[in-house]
């Protein structure tokens, strides 16, 4: 007897009320085991009927999608046939309290095997199969996706066919296993209505293309050719995160390939694990940004650079400076009508310890020129300086060049109002943060890239064209 | 009156009484003998045990009450008679068990009418204010004195009167049909639609 059955049991002897509550808790505990992020909520009712006793909501990109669970004592045959027929139109899942009749086994499998959105769960089942995978996130989604779709009748059989499909199948498309790929996704297509399985095996597909796979051989009707779809590709990607560090040749490349910074944005928060890492190596030379904001580092001197997500943003630390990279503006973009900018003595120590780093950059001959939608004024030098505490918020600075030694140049345009697609031209993370820590070399090393500028509580002086 | 898992006719009567039961949304059976044996279980007071076929929730306004449903899918009057005795003796024992307070209604579901001479007193009318009302209360819980006195479950305890004319008041007694049953219940849009409204009051 497994726990369920024993809770189950234990609550048959309460009293009513405790009984019921006892039932439905053991049973929503079941489901949120093989779902974590599934609410169930009780409806209230339990008498086993045309009413559903639970019910499991989740969030899709397209809305709320929610599934009734029917609570039945045992699974007699002839009442799942008459269940089935009955409320198999809203996809439920029905799921037996109590070890149901041996004999009906073979006649329940039948009955249910051709049943497109319909589960008939034994209840031990659910969490069995949620315990055979609870250690590894990959598998776990195999017990997810039957809480949400899963289809057919589903016994300790199914648990174990279950158990074995997400035990090997992830690790067979990571290491393009064609036979034991397609061994999963027949166990898969089995027991998980359409949907769902075909999320997983956009899933495996990931992962098969990440193993550089060939892309015929993936035994499924998907297109690989192209990118994975942006629910799939974070779903892999945070299972991936969470997971030791994988340096299989070219694995993170092509992986990288895919993302864009939005996709890892999306994730509101990421520590930096080593995969992060293994990612962005791949990845930062061709993310595009509009943004960066600057701001000084915690990590000691010596230590390697990590990038990791937080605040909204993609964050790059190394021993000299802090980037927090963002992708459209949106935490910069509004220029507050009464703008107060930072004062001279407010923003130098800081400067001057980003220069004090500045020589790991190798900026130490960058000039910096600004040339401002108008003429030069005392306005521009203001919004300069506040340039360097968020790039996007150079509300009236278009353009930035910043010449190196040799005379190379990068010219980085700044739409940063609102920093839309069709008006700015993205810049590569590794070129603007380049600029931005130029900006702060160049305003730091010469007073002349002041000119024209009064801060406030500074005495005017005499203005100096920049050179250019 | 006890459930016999074995008896598929017994359990298939249990079943239908319960749907009939449920569609009426006044009543949600939650247990049955078959599964769940402890929520439809009574003690006698000499300390000897029984078993109802059902056993969930009233709802009469106010509060849901207990209710214990013994169903007889029979064809004919059979020995429905001395059964409904047995059944009214354990109507009252139900009562001491349980207390008096939870106000335990008790439904006896027949496929069949029986005991046709005393029809009128096996249950009491709603209004047992008037004359007629209130001689059938007294008939009806003389039946069940007649009943308790005569089961032999007394035990250490001795009849309580008073108790008889308050189980009295709590029996129903319902007389099923197949064409009731497939016929006079809500068709399924309707259901369905009555589904959805009791779904979204639950969430509220």
């Amino acid at each position: 007897m497994n726990v369920f059955e024993a809770r189950v049991q234990a609550a048959l002897d309460q009293s009513p009320i405790d009984a019921q509550r006892s039932i439905t808790g053991a049973v929503t505990d079941q489901i949120q085991m093989a779902d974590p992020t599934l609410r169930v909520e009780a409806t209230g009712y339990f008498n086993h009927s045309y009413i559903p006793d639970l019910i499991g909501t989740w969030s899709t990109p397209a809305g709320t999608v929610a599934r009734p669970y029917y609570l039945r004592f045992q699974l007699d045959a002839a009442r799942v046939r008459e269940d089935v027929a009955k409320l198999g139109g809203d996809s439920p899942a029905i799921i037996g309290l109590l070890p149901s009749e041996p004999e009906q086994q073979v006649e329940r499998r039948q009955l249910l095997d051709q049943s497109p959105t319909t589960l008939v769960a034994e209840g031990s089942a659910i969490e069995d199969l949620a315990a055979r995978v609870r250690n590894d996130e990959f598998a776990a989604l195999i017990p997810r996706a039957v809480m949400r779709a899963g289809r057919g009748y589903l016994d300790e059989q199914g648990a174990a066919e279950l158990a074995v499909a997400a035990d090997e199948g992830f690790d067979a498309a990571a290491n393009a296993d064609e036979e034991a790929t397609r061994s999963a996704l027949t166990t898969i297509h089995r027991h998980i209505a359409d949907a769902q399985a075909v999320e997983l095996e956009r899933t495996l597909g990931v992962l098969w293309m990440g193993s550089g796979g060939d892309r015929d051989a993936f035994p499924a009707g998907l297109d690989l050719d192209s990118s994975p779809l942006p629910g799939t590709l974070r779903e892999t990607l945070r299972i991936l995160f969470s997971r030791p560090a994988i340096e299989g040749e070219g694995f993170w490349a092509r992986i990288a390939g895919w993302i864009g910074v939005e996709d890892l944005l999306s994730f509101g928060e990421l520590e930096p694990s080593p995969n992060l890492q293994l990612l962005m190596a791949e990845a930062s030379s061709r993310l595009k940004f509009v943004s960066v904001a600057l701001g000084t580092s915690e990590l000691s001197p010596g230590s390697s650079a990590i990038w990791s997500v937080a605040n909204g943003g993609l964050l790059f630390q190394d021993p000299a400076v802090t980037l927090h990279f963002v992708t459209d503006g949106r935490t910069h973009s509004h220029w507050p009508e009464q703008y107060d900018p930072p004062t001279w003595e407010a923003l130098k120590p800081r400067l001057t310890g980003l220069v004090v780093e500045r020589a790991e950059f190798d900026s130490g001959s960058v000039s910096v020129r600004v040339d401002a939608k108008r003429e030069a004024g005392p306005e521009q030098q203001e919004e300069v300086l506040a340039s360097i505490q968020g790039m996007s918020g150079l509300g009236k600075v278009r353009e930035i060049v910043v010449r190196a030694v040799d005379n190379s140049a990068i010219r980085c345009r700044m739409a940063c109002r609102v920093a839309t697609a069709g008006r700015s031209r993205r810049v590569a993370a590794t070129e603007i943060g380049a600029v931005a820590l130029a900006v702060v070399a160049n305003l730091e090393a010469s007073e002349v890239e002041r000119v024209g500028g009064r801060l406030r509580g500074e005495h005017p002086s005499p203005v100096s064209p920049p050179e250019g | 009156m006890a459930a016999e898992p074995t008896q598929e006719k017994g359990r298939d009567g249990a079943l239908r009484a319960k749907r009939w039961l449920d569609a009426t949304t006044r009543v949600r059976i939650s247990w049955d003998a078959y599964h769940s044996p402890a929520q439809v279980r009574i003690k006698r007071p000499d300390g000897t045990t029984q078993l109802y076929d059902l056993a969930g929730e009233f709802y009469l306004g106010g509060p849901p009450k207990p209710v214990l449903v013994e169903s007889k899918n029979y064809a004919g009057a059979a020995d429905q008679a001395p059964k409904y005795r047995e059944y009214l003796a354990d109507c009252y024992f139900a009562t001491l068990d349980k207390g008096d307070d939870a106000e335990t209604q008790f439904i006896w579901v027949t496929w069949h009418p029986f005991d046709q001479g005393r029809w009128p007193h096996l249950c009491v009318p709603l209004d047992t204010t008037t004359v007629d009302g209130r001689a059938a209360l007294e008939a009806t819980a003389a039946l069940i004195e007649e009943a308790v006195t005569a089961s032999g479950h007394l035990g250490s305890t001795s009849l309580d009167k008073a108790l008889c004319q308050v189980v009295a008041q709590r029996l129903w007694l319902v007389v099923l049909s197949e064409r009731q049953e497939r016929y006079m219940t809500l068709d399924e849009n309707v259901a369905a639609q009555v589904r959805e409204r009791l779904l979204a009051e639950a969430r509220l």
